[in-house]
């Protein structure tokens, strides 16, 4: 298997709007007038995480804004990194996403389920954003060790 | 309109997510200043190379480097294991005596359990007999590496 290999810049700028995006639903979320507009959000950034989970991050929009518009603006990469880290960490966020949107759509009764789920995002995509700390990365090898997922 | 007691008011919203990203920072913090320092290991644990079958560049290794092995876990989902990887090659190539290996868990679940490695990278520095002298959790610098090298050859020359 040909190993992808991407520029690590591309997944923090996409993990940059994603905790931009959480604080927005968090904030909507704790108001019954806009408690509609952070689902939508929440549907969104769900299917977002769908497309990087499934294609890879290479194929996410937030990469084609990032090649087309911040790239160019960039120094080369220092060195360029296994796709596929990244690409599980979309799946970890889409998991949680769809959790945060089945409460959201189950109405306002649920939007504790909601803000947890968003700041849950908003935590592994801030770390990955500010400290390029990858939560995800570590929640693979402690499932891989509990023998839940094969290497 | 107490049908909708959770509501919260503007300003404690905003407060609210200040909290959110000042408590997300703090931890960042905590993380990044425990990432990559080295740990001293005083439980006399001993490596054995040929036992763990470890391997450098496809081909099975059984002597440790004549002062200092570094022997570092990696596995597929790691960012930083490549960096790392390629530092301590870097060490390796300029240092005589000092021995770089490089294995992936993510085939070897089992080497995970017996080090007991909760994140990659991992590193274990072994001095000339084996024995692990210090462990580095996370991508260290290089100047942790000189100084895990600097203590261990003061140490033994005595």
């Amino acid at each position: 298997m040909a190993l992808s290999k991407i520029d690590p810049r591309g997944p923090r700028f996409g993990a940059t709007i994603t905790s931009v995006l959480m604080l927005v639903v968090i904030y909507f979320a704790m108001e019954e007038a806009t408690f509609s507009i952070a689902v939508l959000i929440v549907a969104i950034v769900t299917g977002l995480f769908a497309i990087g989970a499934s294609l890879g991050t290479a194929k996410h929009p937030y990469s084609l804004i990032f090649k087309t518009l911040v790239r160019p603006l960039l120094p080369a990469p220092a060195a360029l990194e296994d796709a596929r880290p990244p690409k599980f960490a979309q799946l970890i966020g889409f998991i949680i996403a769809s959790a945060g949107l089945i409460f959201g759509l189950l109405g306002q009764d649920f939007h504790v389920g909601l803000i947890v789920a968003a700041i849950a995002i908003f935590l592994a995509a801030f770390l990955n954003s500010a400290f390029n700390y990858c939560v995800g990365c570590q929640i693979w090898l402690a499932l891989a060790r509990s023998g839940v997922i094969k290497a | 309109m107490t049908a909708y007691s959770w509501i919260m008011p503007l300003d404690q919203r905003f407060l609210a997510l200040a909290g959110l990203v000042l408590l997300a920072s703090l931890f960042g913090l905590l993380i990044i200043s425990m990432s990559g320092k080295a740990r001293r290991i005083k439980n006399g644990e001993q490596v054995d190379l040929s036992e763990i079958r470890a391997t450098k560049n496809g081909k099975p290794v059984t002597k440790l480097g004549k002062d200092i092995t570094l022997l570092q876990f990696s596995s597929d989902f790691c960012s930083s294991c490549k960096q790392t990887s390629n530092l301590l090659e870097s060490v390796e190539k300029s240092r005589e005596g000092l021995l770089h290996i490089d294995l992936d868990i993510s085939n070897r679940l089992d080497l995970a359990k017996t080090f007991s490695i909760l994140q990659t990278p991992t590193i274990l520095v072994l001095n000339s007999r084996g024995v692990v002298i210090s462990r580095i959790v996370g991508a260290p610098k290089l100047s942790t590496i000189e100084t895990e090298i600097e203590r261990l050859v003061k140490n033994g020359s005595k």
